[in-house]
């Protein structure tokens, strides 16, 4: 046993320190400390001060704007969910494409949107068998699929486009229902709100942190680990496809190429959104915002005539600040920072 | 003014820099990192009057086009390629000349063939309310919502580079660009040509799959082979993507698949994917002088195998036609209303070793 | 003295009064062709403390999660109040009353601590989660174990020793019959492991069956009823604690006589010239030191956490910047400046921070290219590595710093916590340096091979190096130093010959006899 002596400390110590601190600043500032959206509502203030001040149109067409978010945010909000869990799905944009093929390849709009959201589910299903029972990384295993339906999108639609059955029932899809709403903003909003529930007040998406942040513990203590991962392929498979419907429904065609800017727009909208990639860490309101952000950022970019490089190079530049400003990468690099730079002034000795 | 825009977009977005990283920054109280920010915060104010460094690009791209403030026409043009791609970054430079010539300031947006940002960019554009909107369909068959929204706010749109389908031409004011389906006929009337009646065996190499141009190209190939001469038989057919390395994968697949010694031809629906087939042919040890090999482009690429005699014909695209009659078009459209649908196809103009060295068809991407 | 010969295999003892609550029946338990647990039947009562000892390796850990149901035995049956468990369902287990304190704190980080206390049975009300009732009964485990914690603070921005504290209320808060704990006290402070210890003491006084793991041989003596001693994954006692002695219960751990090697300091050393030697030497936390290590003497530096010990080592080598003063290292009568870590390790020089996983050892990496790893250039013959040479070589390494299993092609991952560390030294010891500086050596290793490495310490010493060590574990320090300098502030305080050293003048220098602030 150690016969080193400290101050005799007693486990409530950090309780004292809060008693003492308990005005109304005090606790919100800590309600927020404890939040992980910070910075994606910083960086969305920004976007909002930028836009405000140099495209106001952001904001008096405002509906092309929440159309612009609810397609970059769609899949990105399904993603979210498997990123939770400490894994990746890449065959989201895959999907998107399949499911819209699949849907277009009906003569029944119905039955074809019915049977591309089962196909959602079945591939979500696929994926979480590769990953949680055959034992392949999530990586590897949803890039295969990536391949693999990409490969089905083309040989179903014949490699061509695809119309849908009803044009017109495609294009009335697109227009708004209630006030500046079209059915993909409501559905946004839907798959928002439904995921935001799930996620923080039903124990079986709240237990998805747990499988993210402490996988041998969410096992150790009970947790059926391998159908919390099935649930939540199935949900990113899902909302994948759902967006393939929209967004076939809205071009009146399926595309079997569709959906080359999803994968990463919508990653991107996670990662700011303060979504931990190695799971456990995030909430689906962080990817909503992150979402915005971005939904914003490029339309303002596209009103002020940037080319696609240089907004690429802005997003790509949001992306590596909102991981770099991330305190644990922060921290890591004021440990290298230390050692590069001489002029350093406190520091806790550690023995 | 959108210089200034751009300033401050550059601006701003190193203010939000800071404002995360002091966000982030929550709870570590190094002052070195503190330190660095600030002086990234400097040079940023430091900026104001200069251009960003890495907007550079895209300011003179802009100022390539006209000044706004005294420009006649607003006219959002909306692109599937940029400088991301040969043909694009070729074509964009006479239409934005054009462009500044004729007072129209141009907005471009870029796609990057994905028809659900085009079908986006769409309502941006349509929500500006510009006097015009040029479209070049990512995929000819999903933009049937972007023209009717257009057409419902009043906005004229033309077409360039590749047409929409016909139930949609209602829709639109005019179609400027190549006859893709005629280029594809072109290339295998080149292709008849050279085989003289013998019969033959080839492969075809196409654009990226679903996208209306390829699959207009390769059907006027395939219908032109199928009506003027029978002796020639395609073997074997992949998409190329547009790319070189992909059709040279592609075209080393089908050669193994069909074996080289029925091979007597290739047709590739560009030039780009032309060299990839070349390659190929090299890479098995096939002279491709030996075979019948056509194409679509004369591009920089391209031309040099047509005169090294690897490449026996091709149909000639000059993108610089095509970005600047976009513009021309479009102009004709806002300034002389013209009742009906324009359509100027680009003259299909065959090279081949005998005028692969003219001026009037340099390559020009 | 009362060697392995009387160690009972196996026996169950039966005690008449209280049944058991938990009984293993000849549980065997192999990994490949290791077994790790051999026939091993336990028994523990309602209201026992019941002590696992062990070396690293010898079981212990593997038997607690079979006891759990995390592992299914390979042989052998467990009984919870009668009822046979089904083996290896985590689930089943915890129904029946069995909770499990990991090691590896197994909480998530990200939920708070309400949630993690309640993870696996989340009150709800049709899939919703009952906020309510969660908050309630974590409350009531928490007040429980007499702790209190901002109920909706998440685990990430608690200390390492709450930490522990929520796992063990997480624990509580399953009403359990039986907690079986391993190593709760690894991070605790003195003073939290006390705390821990009355609050098992008190818990096992209403009734609760504990099985209580711990390397601390202090602990088990203070709240253990029964101990169990593993060597090797075999049963070699389990005896009341009327019946033991600390030495008695190291004896059946090492299964050898120690006190020679315990109580021996070194006789005799043969001290050299000055070789390590650092003048005014000045960095952050850090005031103005001055310090020499000399051929074949083993430095100490002791004092408490926090006064400045590892910044003094690693400015000392360059390791971090410093703001004035300079080291220097003489060899042979040439005297060179170490400017920075590089130079450090050019002349000659072997740190083995605290941290060897992260510093030390390449976990992925079999023993012998860690080995061969620093000793590269040595072994390369017209730089083609010989593995035959680099094979003999790591295995007379290995030997001499007595690896077990002495296997040089297993990944370093695999060995126990105080075997690697042998790694680690094996890796230096085969650079043969002049200087070792040494941070914490024994920290987290079991009495065994703390042992062999005191031993490899003193072996290096003897072939002339000098020796630097930093330890807070003030018998080591005494054991193993010829000279003990004691750091407080940054500032050494006092210097003491291995003669007139007593754990209480080191403690007196350490805490200027008074209160430190540890921050």
């Amino acid at each position: 046993m150690s016969q080193t002596q400290t101050d005799p400390r007693p486990p409530s110590e950090e309780q004292a320190d809060l008693s003492t601190s308990d005005g109304l600043v005090a606790r919100v500032r800590l309600i927020l400390s404890r939040r992980t959206e910070g910075r994606a509502v910083a960086l969305l203030m920004v976007v909002w001060v930028f836009t405000l001040l140099f495209e106001p149109l952001v904001w008096t067409s405002y509906e092309v704007t929440l159309g612009r978010i609810a397609l970059v945010g769609l899949v990105a909000l399904g993603l979210t969910a498997v990123i939770l869990m400490g894994e990746l799905d890449l065959a989201v944009a895959s999907t998107l494409a399949v499911s819209g093929v699949i849907m277009a390849s009906f003569d029944s709009l119905a039955v074809g949107v019915l049977a591309a959201l089962a196909t959602g589910l079945i591939v979500g299903a696929v994926n979480a068998f590769f990953v949680v029972v055959v034992g392949i990384n999530s990586f590897i295993a949803t890039l295969g699929m990536l391949f693999f339906l990409r490969g089905a999108a083309f040989v179903i639609s014949g490699e061509a486009p695809v119309r849908i059955a009803d044009v017109d029932a495609g294009i009335a899809f697109g227009q708004p229902v209630i006030g500046p709403l079209t059915p993909r903003m409501l559905l946004f909003i839907v798959a928002f709100v439904a995921l935001y529930i799930f996620l923080s007040h039903v124990r079986v998406g709240r237990e998805f942190y747990a499988v993210g942040g402490n996988r041998q513990a969410a096992r150790d203590a009970g947790i059926p680990v391998v159908r919390r991962v099935f649930t939540g392929f199935m949900i990113s498979g899902f909302i994948s496809a759902l967006a393939g419907v929209i967004n076939t429904l809205e071009r009146t065609a399926a595309d079997p190429t569709a959906g080359s800017t999803v994968l990463l727009a919508s990653f991107a909208a996670a990662i700011i959104g303060g979504v931990l990639l190695n799971g456990g860490r995030g909430s689906v309101f962080g990817t909503l915002i992150g979402a915005s952000a971005l939904g914003m950022l490029q339309v303002a970019l596209t009103l002020s005539g940037v080319q696609v490089d240089v907004q690429n190079i802005v997003i790509g530049s949001v992306l590596l600040l909102a991981v770099i400003t991330d305190p644990s990468s922060l921290r890591a690099a004021a440990v290298t920072a230390r050692g590069l730079f001489r002029s350093r002034s406190e520091r806790q000795p550690t023995g | 003014m959108r210089t200034r825009r751009l300033t401050g977009l550059v601006g701003l977005l190193t203010a939000g820099a800071l404002f995360l990283a002091a966000c982030g920054d929550d709870g570590s109280n190094d002052t070195t990192t503190d330190a660095n920010e600030d002086a990234a915060g400097e040079d940023a104010a430091g900026d104001d009057g200069a251009d960003g460094g890495a907007d550079d690009g895209a300011e003179d791209a802009e100022e390539a086009g006209a000044d706004p403030d005294d420009a006649e026409f607003m006219v959002y043009a909306l692109l599937p390629q940029g400088n991301d791609q040969p043909y694009g970054t070729t074509y964009l430079p006479p239409m934005e000349e054009a462009a500044a010539e004729l007072g129209i300031s141009l907005t471009i947006t870029n796609s990057q063939y994905d028809a659900d940002t085009q079908a986006s960019d769409c309502e941006v554009a349509v929500a500006a309310q510009p006097d015009g909107i040029i479209l070049w369909p990512a995929v000819g068959d999903t933009v049937r919502p972007c023209l009717q929204a257009a057409n419902d706010a009043g906005i004229p749109v033309t077409v360039t580079n590749s047409d929409v389908n016909p139930e949609d031409e209602e829709l639109t004011r005019g179609y400027s660009g190549p006859d893709t389906y005629g280029q594809g006929a072109a290339s295998a009337e080149l292709m008849c040509e050279f085989a003289d009646g013998e019969d033959i065996g080839i492969i075809m190499i196409n654009g990226l799959t679903g996208n209306s141009t390829a699959i207009n190209r390769e059907n006027g190939f395939e219908d032109t082979i199928d009506e003027q001469c029978s002796n020639v038989e395609i073997l074997a057919r992949q998409p190329g993507n547009w790319n070189a390395d992909e059709s040279q994968i592609a075209a080393s697949e089908m050669i193994t698949a069909v074996g080289a010694a029925n091979i007597q031809g290739v047709y590739a629906a560009d030039d780009t994917m032309v060299a990839g087939a070349i390659d190929a042919l090299r890479a098995r040890d096939i002279d491709p002088a030996d075979l019948i090999i056509t194409s679509i482009g004369n591009t920089f690429l391209g031309n040099p195998l047509v005169i090294d005699g690897s490449l026996d014909g091709k149909v000639f695209q000059s993108s610089s036609w095509d970005g600047e009659n976009a513009v021309t078009l479009m102009h004709e459209v806002l300034t002389q209303d013209p009742g009906e649908r324009i359509v100027r196809f680009m003259p299909d103009v065959k090279v081949t070793i005998d005028n692969a060295e003219d001026p009037d068809v340099e390559p020009e991407w | 003295m009362t060697a392995a010969a009387d160690a009972p295999g196996g026996q169950v003892p039966s005690d008449g009064d209280t049944a058991p609550v938990i009984e293993a029946r000849n549980v065997v338990k192999r990994f490949g062709g290791t077994v790790a647990v051999d026939d091993v039947s336990i028994t523990v009562a309602r209201g026992e403390i019941h002590g696992l000892v062990g070396e690293n390796g010898a079981g212990k850990s593997t038997l607690m999660r079979v006891l759990a149901g995390v592992l299914a035995p390979n042989e052998g049956e467990v009984h919870v109040d009668g009822a046979l468990l089904d083996p290896g369902d985590t689930r089943a287990a915890l129904d029946a009353g069995v909770s499990l304190v990991h090691q590896e704190l197994s909480l998530v980080p990200e939920m708070t601590v309400a949630e993690n206390i309640l993870l696996g049975s989340t009150p709800t009300w049709s899939g919703f989660i009952d906020g309510r009732e969660q908050r309630r009964v974590a409350a009531e485990a928490l007040k429980e174990i007499g702790v209190a914690v901002d109920l909706d603070e998440p685990i990430a921005r608690l200390s390492v020793a709450l930490r522990q504290f929520v796992e063990i209320a997480r624990a509580i808060a399953r009403k359990p019959q039986v907690l079986i704990l391993d190593e709760p006290t690894a991070t605790l402070t003195p003073a939290e492991t006390e705390y821990l210890l009355d609050m098992l003491t008190r818990l096992a006084g209403r009734g609760l069956a504990i099985v209580y793991i711990s390397h601390r041989i202090p602990e088990i003596f203070a709240i253990c009823n029964r101990v169990t001693v593993l060597r090797d994954g075999s049963l070699v006692a389990s005896k009341g604690i009327e019946d033991l002695t600390p030495e008695s219960v190291v004896e059946y751990m090492v299964g050898r006589d120690l006190q020679l090697d315990r109580e021996s300091r070194r006789q005799d050393p043969k001290i050299g010239e000055v070789v390590l030697s650092a003048r005014g030497l000045r960095a952050p936390g850090v005031n103005d030191i001055d310090l020499d290590v000399r051929a074949g003497e083993i430095v100490g530096l002791g004092g408490l956490v926090g006064a400045g010990r590892t910044e003094l080592v690693r400015a000392m080598l360059g390791a971090d910047p410093r703001t004035g003063g300079e080291t220097t290292i003489t060899l042979q009568g040439r005297t060179r400046r170490i400017v920075s870590y590089r130079a450090a390790i050019a002349a000659g020089v072997a740190y083995i921070p605290e941290e060897r996983r992260s510093d030390g050892l390449a976990l992925t990496m079999t023993v012998v290219d860690n080995i061969a790893l620093p000793n590269r250039s040595a072994l390369s013959r017209a730089f083609v590595l010989q593995r035959r040479r680099i094979a003999e070589f790591a295995t007379s390494l290995a030997e001499a710093v007595n690896l077990r299993p002495p296997e040089i092609h297993r990944e370093v991952g695999q060995y126990s916590g105080g075997n690697q560390q042998k790694v680690v030294l094996a890796k230096w010891l085969g650079r043969e340096p002049d200087v070792i500086v040494l941070d914490e050596p024994t920290r987290g290793v079991d009495v065994g091979a703390k042992v062999e490495i005191h031993r490899l310490i003193r072996e290096l010493a003897d072939q002339g190096a000098a020796v630097l060590v930093v330890s807070s574990d003030l018998p080591e320090l005494l054991e193993l130093s010829d000279t003990i300098h004691v750091v407080r502030d940054g500032r050494i305080v006092g210097v003491l010959s291995a003669g007139e050293a007593e754990e209480t003048t080191v403690m007196a220098l350490a805490s200027g006899q008074r209160e430190v602030d540890a921050a």
